[in-house]
């Protein structure tokens, strides 16, 4: 019997366990194979749809689906929080002490947002990386008739990363629909030496902050935030005022993965770039936000891995090599990007190849409203 | 982003190397411990990757 067990509900989870049943489909209808999916609310939830609760009348309702209704129903669903992965046994153990066995383990846990790592973030900061931060902000925004608008980033790697710029560009446009731009200041803070880590991406979103009149100041690493004087402050050693802060939280890997000897301090696991393996472990893998690798954390990219683990896995199971073009990730990314004013662009790349992303025009905009109204048939199920 | 971790973990005096085979990396290091107030001790081309070492100052 070979046991798959994989661990989150997320896109990559989701979407390895629908491929893997597909591939194994013979072997489990011979009880040679299951493939088991741990979750720990058993609730699917899109999370990039949580920018579009601060910035574009989404509800937080209609970013949450049960995980069940996602999967094959060959997929044995488990809910629970996992407490442990036991190597050594080759088992997880969940909270309430069920145990279950695997021969291939897939990890799957994503990244968590740790504001509390800076002091005052929790009084200060607003942010968008959870529903109800996100509506906070739509508050925040609403209640907003001008003053200085700081906009940075608390740490890397962060999930989303264009998510900040476009946050900026959007409020901006929002500002002058509103008629509060000339009444408002707006500051972007990078943590490196240009407004985003992909130079190309960089070189189109500079000019678009220089248009919009919004100041981009350059390493800027946040590190405190002094309540008393509505100030921010980075590691490099400067300071701006704010009225309204928006800062993306500090991200760090899923704790049970750090208990439990697989990732460092920082929670990210050690990921083959091409095999997605876990630190030279043949039978344990991981995708998405879970991994160490110089990739966006997005669900994108989790997408365009999943097929590689599953290829991988069906692979070992059916006593063959991986093959077809899912035999190795490339570092295939594909993702949009908001401007304001109703146009967007795409980021498509790999780890050889930097994004080209093509002139702000309204079809890239529609295309990611589309994309995120579509995701539930198409994403998880395996279908783009 | 790996040195600004470091740089933010370690303590006054450490001696940090980095090993980036990113071609960016030893224009933008160098750029970023200026401005953040420490010493890059230097920078060497090695076989396929450089090395950049940085002093912790304050």
């Amino acid at each position: 019997m070979n046991r798959v067990v994989i661990l989150g509900g997320g896109v990559g989870g989701t979407l390895v366990a629908n491929l893997l049943v597909r591939k194994l489909r013979y072997d489990i209808d011979r009880h040679e194979a299951s493939v088991t999916l741990v979750d720990q609310l058993g609730q699917h939830v899109y999370q990039p749809g949580f920018m579009y609760i601060a910035m574009g009348g989404e509800r937080a309702e209609k970013l949450v689906r049960p995980e069940r209704s996602l999967l094959d129903e060959e997929v044995q669903l488990q809910v629970g929080r996992i407490s442990l992965i036991d190597e050594a046994n080759s088992l997880v153990e969940l909270e309430d002490g069920t145990q279950i066995g695997y021969e291939e383990l897939v990890i799957a846990t994503g990244s968590r947002i740790v504001p509390e790592e800076i002091e005052h973030f929790g009084e200060e900061a607003h942010h968008f990386y959870t529903a109800e931060a996100a509506l906070e902000l739509r508050h925040a925004l609403d209640a907003f008739t001008g003053g200085r608008i700081v906009i940075g980033i608390a740490g890397l790697p962060y999930k989303c990363p264009p998510a900040p710029l476009e946050v900026a560009f959007l409020i901006e446009s929002e500002l002058r629909e509103r008629g509060l731009r000339k009444k408002s200041e707006m500051h972007y803070c990078s943590p490196i030496g240009r407004a985003f880590t992909i130079e190309s991406v960089s070189e189109m979103a500079t000019p678009i902050l220089a248009q919009k009149g919004i100041e981009l100041h350059t390493f800027f690493n946040v590190e405190a935030i002094d309540p008393a004087r509505k100030v921010v402050q980075s590691l490099e050693g400067e300071e701006l005022a704010y009225d309204l802060l928006i800062l993306v939280p500090p991200h760090r890997g899923a704790k049970l993965v750090i208990d439990s000897g697989l990732a460092p301090a920082s929670g990210w696991l050690p990921t083959d770039h091409h095999t997605l393996q876990v630190g030279g472990r043949p039978n344990v893998y991981a995708l998405g936000d879970a991994t160490d690798l110089p990739l966006s954390k997005a669900g994108s990219t989790a997408h365009f891995e999943a097929p590689i683990v599953a290829e991988r896995i069906a692979a070992t199971v059916q006593g063959r090599e991986p093959n077809g073009k899912h035999a190795s990730y490339t570092g295939k990314v594909m993702c949009f990007f908001e401007v304001g004013d109703g146009k967007g662009t795409l980021l498509q790349f790999d780890y050889d190849h930097p994004p080209k992303p093509p002139t702000p025009n309204r079809f890239w905009h529609l295309g990611k409203i589309i994309f995120n109204k579509t995701y539930w048939h198409t994403v998880p199920r395996g279908r783009v | 982003m790996e040195l600004i971790r470091a740089i933010r973990e370690g303590q006054v005096g450490d001696v940090i190397a980095v090993y980036s085979s990113d071609a960016g990396s030893k224009m933008d290091i160098p750029k970023w411990v200026e401005k953040a107030g420490h010493r890059l001790v230097g920078v060497e081309t090695r076989d396929g990757y450089d090395e950049i070492v940085v002093e912790k100052l304050r």
